[in-house]
């Protein structure tokens, strides 16, 4: 494409080139003062000497001719024919036209015929386009400039006051005067909006770091001017992340007066918001860190599941008995309740954990038998195995699983009939597995399956009892 | 008694500065593992070394295993760490740390420890 428009203007500076010198090689036709004409043509008729027209005649022919020089030949055409409504006679200016018309009509000329006089509405239209581009293209440029070196400015700005704060806050949290006491200086940046929100940040990365009387020195410090205001201002805007970070700044200074507002926000469409109301709702839960989970309408995902857990195990923060939630209406709530049961080993959930194997959601179902199997809660061995024959493929396997993780050797026979009746290789395999936990007894049991020589799970078994497998 | 103090986050580290010179020790603070090294072989008589686990270019980790493999020197060494990292603090105990504290810690906890530390070493 390149070389091809390199072409183009190659052929436009040929064709420019030839126009030019045709232009210039004509100084007998263009150059000629009209007198001589006149006079040659005159001589020609001496019999009929043209008559003098006057001034007016002798301007049109001036302008014609000099439209004619640069090639205009319209406009030339033009007073070519008002001379010629004054002088009709005149071979000079029939001369002229006939000229006119052979140039217009030659191919080159054809390329080159630009009449600006008289541009159409697509030439004037494109024209008034690229002017306005153009004027639009320097005034978004400007902007963007003008924009940038605010941004700049304000950011240095910033920093300056950034850094000026720091050295204020650590000073005072430092300091052993007295801590009810606000310095005037701390005071005076609390009185403008632009350097309060610059102090509120810097009080907030404090925070995330510190614990002790120096956190509540700097919690004291936060009420004392009254910032705990903008906080709950933010909670309300309509701004996602200003939202947020409202959330965010409530839960560090443990601040209660918005969790309404925080409560009403885990109903929103926008998962981040829903994801930090969950948050914030942890932090300032008091003593019920998790009561959110009753408000909780939408699906509890995974990754909030585990960023909740992360904050659990951040903040040190009390543990609830998680079987609360196994009723739940929200499955995913009681999803969460089970894996927190399990990660907390609440074993003593043991009867609602029972209510769940019988739940209408097969993962449930399945998350609860893995739960039973991992808490290795031998109580429920004897519904496990009743469960088996009713229940879906993963969730036999689930149930396998868990009884190889709470051997016991009266399960060994329900366990043999697996690996007797199934014809699934991986329900067999992990039967297997499970006898072969029990120990002596299972090891046992698992030889004189193999020396039984009339079916073909030999090989399964074999598999089993290879050491260098386990 | 000069401390060096290693920890990326600018606001942490000027409270730990600030804390420990209230205490009446001298310090040093920097902002990552390198200079933690560079100081650490230009500046004598450093005492202690607090160092975040987590840091640029050079971690905790590595900085400990240098003060310890490679300068062959027994300051004592406390970390900061964030809850959580349990089988770094135990790598970090095995490569010689002395103590650590999580974040968020207490200034007053750690202006303790570091009492412990400093009295433990000169006797």
């Amino acid at each position: 494409m390149m070389v091809l428009g390199r072409y183009k203007c190659l052929f436009w500076v040929i064709i420019f080139a030839i126009r030019f010198s045709e232009i210039q090689a004509q100084p007998n036709l263009d150059t000629v003062r009209i007198d001589s004409l006149h006079q040659t043509f005159d001589k020609e008729n001496t019999a009929q000497p043209e008559p003098m027209f006057g001034a007016e005649y002798e301007r049109i022919l001036d302008k014609a001719d000099r439209a004619f020089k640069i090639g205009l030949y319209k406009q030339a055409g033009k007073y070519y024919k008002e001379a010629a409504k004054i002088n009709p006679n005149s071979i000079y200016i029939q001369y002229r036209l006939k000229e006119i018309e052979n140039r217009k009509s030659n191919l080159r000329n054809f390329f080159f015929y630009f009449d600006f006089e008289k541009p159409d509405i697509l030439i004037k239209s494109i024209t008034y386009l690229v002017i306005y581009f153009i004027a639009s293209m320097l005034l978004i440029l400007l902007v963007i400039l003008i924009h940038r070196n605010q941004m700049d400015s304000v950011e240095k700005r910033k920093q300056v006051l950034r850094e000026k704060y720091q050295s204020l806050l650590v000073d005072f949290l430092f300091s052993t005067d007295n801590a009810s006491k606000v310095p005037s200086d701390i005071k005076k940046i609390a009185s403008s909006l632009f350097n309060r929100r610059i102090l509120i940040d810097q009080m907030i990365d404090l925070s995330i770091n510190l614990s002790g009387e120096t956190k509540d020195k700097l919690r004291n410090l936060f009420f004392a001017l009254k910032l705990e205001r903008d906080s709950i201002r933010k909670v309300y805007n309509r701004k996602w992340h200003v939202k947020v970070k409202g959330f965010h700044e409530l839960a560090f200074m443990d601040i209660v007066e918005a969790n309404d507002q925080i409560i009403r926000c885990l109903q929103s469409k926008n998962d981040i918001i829903r994801m930090e109301a969950q948050l914030a709702m942890v932090r300032l839960g008091h003593g019920d860190s998790f009561g959110f989970l009753d408000h909780l309408s939408k699906p509890f995902t995974l990754w909030e599941q585990l960023t909740v857990y992360e904050t659990i195990m951040f903040h040190n923060l009390p543990i609830p008995h998680f079987d609360r939630w196994l009723y739940s209406k929200n499955k995913t709530v009681v999803q969460f309740a089970l894996r927190m049961i399990e990660i907390f080993k609440q074993r003593e959930a043991y009867p609602n954990l029972f209510w769940m194997l019988v739940n209408d959601d097969n993962e449930i179902r399945n998350l609860t038998i893995r739960t039973i199997g991992n808490l290795k809660i031998k109580d429920a061995l004897p519904h496990l195995k009743r469960l088996y024959k009713n229940e879906t493929y993963q969730n036999c396997l689930a149930i396998v699983q868990a009884i190889a993780k709470m051997p016991d050797e009266k399960i060994l026979h329900f366990l043999t009939l697996v690996i007797d009746k199934e014809e699934d290789v991986q329900l067999q395999i992990e039967a297997a597995m499970a006898i072969n936990n029990m120990g002596e007894i299972g090891r046992t049991a698992l030889q004189k399956l193999l020396n039984s020589d009339y079916k073909n799970y030999q090989i399964i078994i074999k598999h089993v009892l290879d050491k260098r497998i386990a | 008694m000069k401390i060096l103090i290693c920890e990326d986050d600018l606001m942490t580290l000027k409270a730990l500065e600030h804390k420990l010179k209230n205490d009446g020790y001298e310090t040093i603070t920097v902002h990552d593992g390198k200079q933690a090294i560079e100081m650490l072989n230009t500046q004598k008589g450093i005492d202690l070394l607090l160092t975040d686990l987590h840091m640029p270019l050079i971690s905790g980790l590595e900085l400990i295993s240098h003060v310890r493999n490679e300068m062959k020197s027994h300051m004592p060494i406390v970390m900061l760490t964030r809850v959580g990292l349990e089988d770094t603090v135990l790598h970090a105990f095995e490569l010689g740390a002395d103590d650590y504290i999580t974040k968020p810690f207490s200034p007053e906890e750690l202006s303790l420890r570091i009492k412990r530390l400093l009295l433990k070493s000169r006797n």
